[in-house]
């Protein structure tokens, strides 16, 4: 045990060193730098900017820079790295306390900022996680004893719904919430007048404000968190040990709680940590559209002004706290379940060592290259991007031919079955619709997604009527044009025609043959008449038109993600199951890399760092990749664990005698073992992208106008206060679509997953 | 469910505990202190001591050192803690004595004369004299040394500073530093080497310092770290205060609270020392929306309302007793524009192809593009009408100096059309704009990401571009990424961006001069590339000697017909700005611009509130 915690704490080294080193990297590389507002201020002459880049050292080489920081932060230290100045007061090698630097826009040291903001954020996690078991373990033991009955439906049902919310689409809604009612705090830690406050009220006014953060981040984690114990619960009742204990004649609520509910509780308080962990990401986003002062509005403020040094102290210590959440996950498991041990796994040194040298002498050489040869490293770079065409036209061969491959597989082996379902058939029939609606939106939308109206902003959905046989929109008229106040004109219509042409489409099949039919329209040759459906934006566009354009971000994003994530997971898995040894050691150690790094802020820092050099489609391209880079992850680690139980396989073996190659051998033997598997777990990690896209949209990272994305339509409805306080409540339609489309998703993983698994099923 | 009553029951008792930990915030002791000799006596109301007045602002102080400070938003808490010589009066709309009860002008103009009240202290008690005064100027322009100790030189031959500060270029005029000197206890002199007219209000309004508190820091080189927030987190009685309030306690990303300075120099005409407001609070939220909301619902006292959220804050003033005062447009300026520099990067490339770089210096173009954005839409959709038209480089919000009778140009796309073919365009069969080679007119505009109205007025301008036959890719990027290119690597095609303004025109030379850095179209000219951006550069030099205030404000109104005329920037629409702030307090005087609350130390908690 000891010896497995020394390994993991130091595995801990190179994780954060790799780490720390991709974030400087990625600000570094990300345009602009913290004095970008000083230099475009009137009143700050370039000269002062000189001598502050001078003194934030900004105008020196990255790997400089890097060096400052990692010589402050360890406690050997050296004089080499220091300011000129600062040199001849310190030996060559010194010991010091660990310093993080200082933010520079709050002109105090990381360290402390990070501790005052720290214990918000613990707060809010902890009392979210302890929500999320004191909720979750008895609801999810509840609904197992009552299996079928209409708690265990509507518990279902409640807990697809809570697992399908985008975080901070509910943030919003609590937000709304509490400035409707007025019965809690609209956001903070405390309220102003908290110091004048006596002890006991300075403790209740802090509760108060923790309420809502809590229940918004616990949601998620409630609803999968009783799933999981539900579905144990049921597997252990089944369990061979519970029938002996019947036939003993044990009493029934002794063997529930005695003997299933401590076996089936294991698992789940050993995923403690990953809860925990996992709860300080998700608060990023709650922090921030809850104005809750934490470590994760601290790091987004620090990237928006890429203020370094605050970034690189966040990531490291978040970093830290999800391996030390692992940790004491693997820990507990191991001290509850005597079945398990830890540590045991053979170490190729020798492999290894190579490999890091390699590594190393890659990275320090690129460097040089850059620094002093700059035009090889600009002929290398080329190379990479050629080398990197050709790499992604492989892969996207590999994605389309997975894609059709596992279609075929799907058709053949879920589809009957799914239909058979009804859950399934209604979920298969709402994607069908909803995919149709986004692949035909030209023809399905009444206007372009980018046509104005500048006379009707903020125009809620129009009304029907039926007169004379056909079916009429109403008019109406802006009665407060200070405030967008519609009402209906009585008496007036416009006669819609259903297959219009609209002249002033300029949507081209394929980008080259002129479409102009649309499904309906208004009958008028009136400019601005215009029947909106589900209303208008701020500049008067269809809101309607909108969404069903932003449907072909939203609902591809997933399919593209997968396709990547699955491909590369089962390469690395499928390969390292087969091969063991140092190629196994060194890519699952990137898998533990990847996943140690907190996503969410390494995506914000990528995004920035690659923006300029795109544009909106591109983009698009790019979130679904730097999406699925950490998405392939966990996939490859299962699938390693499937694959090193195949590769003891006679007909494996026997294959393997007969002289096939493991390419031969991985997708003829291993690949039909495991497709089943990748189909279901690609289907329940589709919502993760969808609300990933709509995640980084809503922080203003994703898809750009004029394109529409739902993501991007909800955070112009949540920045724009007055929608929200003037009631304009077809703008958040999209949360809604997001939220539908996710749901589907989970119901029809869910199906699958007790096709795939027939020992789950009810 | 057991869980579910728990959770019930929890914020059952925590309403309870609420009702129960109401209680009076802690009193402050007043009239302690003597009032000095040279007291100033407020015109005000006499009102009474006590409440404790909440500002919210997504936007906190860097530093409580005022002379390193080189954003707004720590001068905003600054100007709490720190007298200036004079201060600006909004309401009288002139320069009124502070620290200073008087000063004097020479003949020629060159020399200012300052005296400063009698018994002043800053809020520790220790004196405030000439020497404070000296000391702050010192450390402006104090040098930087070498080892041996003699100045060290930049470059460009001139002295370095040994702190940067955004002061010591302001207070260089016509080359030289301004010079200082002690002439008594409380009388300090000032000579400029020529006359500089805007001397008062740019000289006069520099908070002084303690030089008692701070000669060490200055001295021994420490001084860019003095007074910073962590000071003011940790020891927050160091930050000895000039101005009406000192600090109470500072939580960086919470809040900063603040409490009278017992040692203020104005009292009422009953002889109570001013300010009557026991606590100011400023509580920093995450943005301005979340500021708005609070002031909406009654949590502070004083906002800004922009002119996009006015149409819902309305419905909340009688509910939470507070009043909205219209202010007029706002003062900032808003704008597209070509890059007009003709230069080339160090590789050789063009900063802009010069088959464009032929259309954007065409002020035919220009003046094209500016005719078809519909500005008039745009302030309807989407400021509910709460916005004008700009048509000047200075917003007409600064009374003073905008001139109101610049040509303007109305929205009529017909007229454009018929403009660009007059300048040799030509309309395809397609509805494309070509120009006379056959280059299909498109181009790049770059913006700002970020709020909704940039969005809303961007995607409006590629959609008016539309009509007229230009192809527009909009790209949103960090405001750091725009600074990148508009600043230093110059490559990109049109751009939108904001100044804020007000106050002396001179403030703008850094925009309106071709040598300035912000002259954003071609930045930092060496000799002025067109005949008008000469024009506009001796019309400059020559208002900075003009001590007529009227011949000044010709010149000024005839630079900015020249921008209307020549428009290297297109400019859009100016929200008109608002003001709420509650109903409970007195002495509220609203100016016509400026901070609605500038006379904080007036305000007073009225009767039965």
């Amino acid at each position: 045990m000891a010896r497995f915690i020394a390994r993991r704490l130091l595995w801990l080294i190179p994780l954060l060193l790799g780490i720390s080193m991709l974030v400087f990297l990625l600000m570094y590389l990300a345009p602009g730098d913290f004095l970008s507002q000083a230099r475009s201020s009137k009143d700050i002459s370039p000269e002062i900017v000189k001598q502050e880049e001078e003194r934030l050292g900004l105008n020196k080489p990255w790997f400089v820079q890097y060096g400052r920081w990692l010589n402050g932060v360890s406690p050997i230290k050296t004089n080499l790295l220091l300011p000129e100045g600062e040199r001849a007061k310190h030996p060559a090698v010194y010991f010091g306390a660990p310093d993080f630097g200082y933010s520079w826009s709050y002109k105090i040291p990381v360290s402390s900022l990070i501790a005052q903001r720290f214990w918000p954020t613990l707060a809010l996690a902890l009392a979210s996680t302890f929500l999320i078991y004191a909720a979750a373990i008895p609801l999810g033991v509840l609904a197992a004893v009552k299996q079928n009955s209409w708690f265990d439906k509507i518990g279902a049902f409640a807990g697809y719904a809570a697992l399908s919310i985008p975080y901070f689409f509910l943030a919003l809604l609590a937000v709304l919430f509490a400035a409707v009612t007025g019965w809690l705090p609209t956001g903070g830690q405390v309220s102003i007048l908290h110091d004048f406050l006596p002890p006991l009220g300075q403790f209740t006014d802090w509760l108060e404000h923790l309420f809502l953060p809590t229940i918004v981040l616990s949601v998620g984690g409630i609803a999968s968190m009783m799933r999981l114990m539900r579905g144990n619960f049921l597997d252990y009742s089944r369990a061979d040990f519970v029938t002996t204990a019947r036939a003993k004649g044990v009493g029934e609520r002794q063997i529930m709680f005695k003997h299933v509910l401590r076996n089936a509780i294991n698992p789940i308080v050993t995923s403690f940590g990953f809860a925990f962990a996992g709860l300080l990401s998700g608060a990023l986003l709650v922090e921030n559209v809850m104005n809750y002062p934490g470590l994760g509005q601290l790091i987004y403020g620090a990237i928006v002004k890429q203020d370094q040094y605050v970034v690189m102290g966040a990531v490291v210590l978040a970093c830290t706290m999800l391996v030390v959440g692992q940790l004491l996950a693997d820990i507990l498991l191991a001290l509850v379940d005597p079945r398990i041990r830890l540590g045991g796994e053979r170490i190729p040194y020798r492999a290894t060592a190579a490999i890091c040298a390699v590594a190393i002498a890659a990275a320090v050489g690129l460097t040089w290259l850059s620094e002093c040869r700059p035009e090889i490293f600009g002929a290398l770079k080329r190379c990479a991007v050629w080398a990197l065409i050709a790499g992604g036209a492989v892969l996207v061969a590999l994605l389309a031919a997975g894609l059709v491959w596992a279609g075929v597989f799907f058709a053949k082996n879920f589809l009957p079955q799914v239909a058979r379902s009804p859950r399934g058939a209604a979920a298969l029939a709402v994607l069908a619709a909803m995919y149709a609606a986004a692949i035909f939106a030209p023809f399905l939308a009444p206007y372009s997604p980018t046509r104005q109206c500048l006379d009707k902003s903020f125009h809620p959905p129009t009304g029907f009527f039926f007169k004379d046989g056909s079916l009429w929109a109403k008019v109406y008229r802006n009665a407060d044009p200070s405030a967008a106040k519609y009402e209906p004109i009585e008496g007036e219509g416009l006669r819609v025609k259903f297959f219009t042409v609209d002249k002033n489409s300029d949507y081209k099949i394929f980008g080259t043959i002129p479409f102009k039919l649309r499904l309906f329209g208004a009958d008028s040759d009136q400019e601005d008449a215009r029947i909106f459906l589900l209303g208008s934006d701020s500049t008067g566009r269809d809101v309607f038109s909108r969404m069903l354009y932003g449907a072909r971000v939203s609902l591809s994003i997933g399919f593209i993600g997968i396709a990547i994530t699955m491909v590369v997971g089962f390469l690395v898995g499928g390969l390292s199951g087969y091969f063991g040894g140092a190629f196994d050691f060194i890519s699952m150690r990137l898998v533990e890399f990847l996943m140690a790094i907190p996503s969410l802020y390494l995506l914000l820092a990528m995004r920035s760092a690659l923006a300029p050099h795109f544009d909106s489609a591109q983009m698009y391209l790019m979130i679904v990749i730097i999406l699925s880079l950490f998405g392939w992850a966990s996939t490859a680690r299962v699938i390693r664990g499937m694959s090193l139980s195949l590769a003891q396989r006679q007909y494996v073996l026997a294959a393997k005698s007969m002289g096939e190659g493991p390419v031969k051998i991985i997708i003829k033997h291993f690949l039909p073992n495991v497709l089943s598997y990748l189909i279901v777990s690609a289907t329940l990690s589709i919502p993760a992208y969808i609300l990933g896209e709509a995640a980084l949209s809503f922080l203003g990272l994703g898809i750009q106008e004029p394109s529409a994305s739902w993501g991007l339509m909800l955070a112009q409805a949540q920045s724009d206060t007055k929608v929200l306080m003037l009631g304009f409540w077809w703008l958040l339609l999209p949360g809604a679509a997001i939220f539908a489309t996710v749901l589907t998703f989970n119901m029809l993983g869910d199906v699958l997953r007790d096709i795939a698994d027939p020992r789950r099923q009810a | 469910m057991e869980s579910i009553c728990h959770i019930t029951k929890l914020a059952a008792a925590a309403c309870v505990l609420t009702l129960l930990g109401c209680s009076e915030p802690p009193k402050i002791e007043r009239g302690q202190f003597q009032l000095p000799k040279g007291a100033e006596i407020a015109k005000c109301e006499p009102g009474k001591y006590g409440g404790v007045f909440v500002l919210a602002t997504s936007q906190e102080p860097k530093t409580f050192n005022q002379l390193m400070a080189s954003d707004a938003y720590s001068s905003e808490a600054i100007a709490m803690l720190s007298g200036q010589l004079v201060t600006y009066d909004p309401i009288k709309e002139e320069v009124v004595p502070a620290l200073a009860e008087s000063w004097k002008v020479s003949q020629d103009g060159r020399t200012y004369t300052f005296k400063l009240r009698e018994g002043l202290k800053f809020s520790d008690g220790h004196p405030l004299t000439a020497d404070d005064v000296i000391f702050t100027f010192d450390t402006i322009f104090a040098p930087q040394l070498d080892e041996s100790g003699k100045p060290r030189t930049g470059s460009d031959g001139k002295p370095l500073l040994r702190y940067p500060s955004r002061y010591a270029g302001q207070y260089t005029i016509g080359g030289e530093p301004i010079k200082y000197k002690k002439t008594g206890e409380l009388t300090v002199e000032f000579t400029t080497k020529k006359v500089y007219a805007p001397f008062l209000t740019d000289i006069g309004f520099i908070g002084i310092m303690p030089a008692h508190k701070l000669k060490k820091s200055a001295e021994d080189g420490t001084f860019q770290q003095a007074w910073s927030t962590k000071t003011a987190l940790d020891t927050p009685s160091e930050i000895v205060s000039s101005g009406p309030f000192e600090i109470l306690s500072y939580k960086a990303g919470e809040r900063l609270v603040l409490k009278p300075n017992p040692h203020y120099w104005r009292a009422d005409r009953s002889g109570n020392r001013l300010p009557y407001i026991d606590f100011l609070i400023y509580k920093y939220v995450a943005d301005a929306n979340t500021a708005t909301i609070l002031f909406a619902t009654g949590q502070c006292d004083a906002s800004a309302i922009s002119a996009n959220d006015y149409a819902w804050v309305k419905d909340y003033a009688e509910t939470y007793d507070f009043k909205i005062y219209e202010r007029g447009p706002d003062t900032g300026i808003y704008f597209i524009w070509f890059n007009q520099n003709p230069g080339s990067s160090p590789g050789g490339v063009p900063y802009v192809a010069p088959y464009k770089l032929k259309w954007f210096s065409n002020p035919d173009f220009r003046r094209a593009i500016m005719g078809a954005i519909d500005r008039g839409g745009l302030i309807k959709s989407v400021w509910f009408g709460r916005a004008v038209k700009l048509d000047s480089i200075i917003s007409p919000a600064n009374r003073k100096w905008h001139n109101p009778g610049v040509t303007k140009y109305e929205y009529n796309p017909d007229n454009s059309r018929a403009l660009l073919l007059k300048a040799g365009f030509k309309y395809g069969p397609d509805g494309f704009l070509r120009d006379a080679q056959g280059n299909r007119v498109e181009f790049e505009f770059i913006v700002a990401d970020g709020s909704q109205n940039s969005t809303a007025i961007s995607t409006t301008f590629v959609e008016n571009m539309k009509a007229i036959g230009i192809d527009v890719r909009l790209k949103f990027l960090d405001f750091g990424t725009i600074v990148a290119k508009v600043d230093n690597s110059f490559d990109y095609e049109a751009a939108m961006m904001g100044f804020t303004g007000g106050g002396d025109p001179s403030g703008g030379k850094a925009i309106y001069r071709s040598d300035g850095f912000l002259h954003l179209w071609h930045p930092r000219q060496k000799s002025p590339a067109t005949e008008w951006e000469k024009k506009v550069d001796e019309i400059m030099d020559a208002q900075e000697v003009e001590m007529n205030p009227e011949a000044r404000r010709l010149l000024i109104f005839e630079m900015q017909e020249i921008f209307a005329r020549q428009l290297p920037l297109l400019y859009l629409v100016t929200p008109m700005s608002y003001s709420g702030v509650s109903q409970k307090w007195g002495n509220v005087k609203i100016p016509p611009i400026g901070s609605a609350i500038w006379n904080i130390d007036e305000l007073y908690l009225k009767e039965g509130e």
